[in-house]
């Protein structure tokens, strides 16, 4: 580090606040989902059983299948992405 | 027409409930002397909002009294020093917060809702039997957080449990002790940034001031003082804002003025010597 180094002062660091942001986000969302009494091992269930009554009707891209908890304001919905490859033949 | 009952909430102590709830009753009382406006302390075993306002000495009688039948109601009111419509219903500070029930409180602040216009009610810190004791009879709540990680981790989980209580009550937020330079250079949390992670409505914005801290010490609430800029005119502004009266956010970066007036009260001090 010479003098352009002196003049530059140390690299710049992540703004302390948006780390505080940041952390404060996922915290929340963790205690939210906790009064809601949904751990994470129970959201994962949740999918799988999701995904066994839709594949009775339809044939479902599994490796493609996102489940996550979104959080809006003050509401958390769940959102289920299930591409669909076909649609079973009916019963 | 029976009154309207505020509660100041917060979860984590020491964010200024019991400083909003002093400024901005005396700001309401002062405003229109056609209000009769009434604080009740909920925080049995720990009072503070007598000392806030200068009233510590007056205390006859407080709300355990009152719920346990030991006085009438209006035996127990302490009247303001300066204002005459505005009253003081204390806590008791020998006693827990066990000793009164959310159904005892309920039938208290509608005997008080006969008497005033509007009733702010000072919760305890926690969530526990105070904080229980403090909604039950509340119609709206104002939230009390600084731009801090844990009074925001726990504003959000008393809003939570608002919501809980009461699915349509009307919560509103007031972001105490912000600081403009530490804003500026991306060291606190922003009003927007702390707007975005709780999403209630925004009832105003207070300024970080020590006069507060010399105000307490004389009793007398900085809402009355006849300061221009800070937080005892961002009290007035919110008193104004519960009135239906509209007043833009204060500008918590102005601190020019402030740094102007710091540098005369120092060379008032050095001529003084």
């Amino acid at each position: 580090m010479g003098l352009l180094g002196w003049l530059t002062g140390p690299p710049k660091e992540v703004a302390s606040k948006d780390e505080a942001k940041k952390r404060l986000q996922l915290t929340i969302f963790h205690d939210r989902m906790e009064v809601m009494e949904l751990p994470p091992e129970r959201l994962n269930a949740l999918r799988d059983e999701l995904l066994s009554v839709i594949a009775k009707y339809f044939e479902v891209d599994i490796g493609r299948t996102e489940c996550t908890l979104e959080q809006d304001d003050r509401e958390v919905a769940f959102v289920a992405n299930i591409p669909v490859k076909r649609l079973r033949a009916g019963g | 027409m029976p009154g309207k009952t505020i509660l100041f909430t917060s979860g984590k102590g020491g964010v200024g409930k019991t400083t909003s709830t002093a400024n901005i009753s005396v700001a309401l009382a002062a405003q229109d002397p056609n209000i009769n406006v009434c604080m009740i302390d909920m925080d049995i075993g720990l009072r503070n909002l007598d000392i806030q306002l200068g009233l510590e000495n007056r205390i006859v009688y407080n709300l355990v009294d009152v719920v346990e039948g030991s006085c009438k109601t209006r035996q127990a009111l302490v009247k303001d020093k300066k204002l005459p419509n505005l009253a003081l219903l204390p806590a008791a500070q020998t006693r827990d917060k066990t000793a009164v029930s959310p159904e005892q409180m309920v039938k208290l602040v509608d005997e008080l809702r006969e008497m005033f216009d509007l009733i702010l009610i000072d919760s305890p810190a926690g969530i526990e039997q105070g904080f229980h004791n403090s909604i039950a009879g509340a119609d709206e709540a104002i939230i009390i957080t600084t731009p801090e990680m844990s009074a925001v981790r726990d504003a959000d989980r008393v809003i939570g449990l608002l919501e809980a209580h009461h699915k349509k009550i009307n919560c509103w937020l007031v972001i105490n002790r912000l600081r403009g330079a530490m804003i500026k250079s991306n060291d606190m949390m922003s009003v927007d940034d702390v707007m975005e992670i709780l999403g209630v409505k925004l009832l105003g914005v207070i300024p970080e001031d020590e006069n507060i801290i010399v105000s307490t010490n004389k009793g007398e609430p900085l809402a009355l003082s006849k300061q221009v800029n800070g937080a005892g005119q961002a009290y007035r502004n919110i008193a104004m804002r519960l009135t239906g009266v509209e007043v833009p956010l204060m500008d918590v970066f102005n601190e020019k003025q402030n740094i102007i007036v710091k540098q005369f009260k120092k060379l008032r001090s050095l001529i003084k010597f």
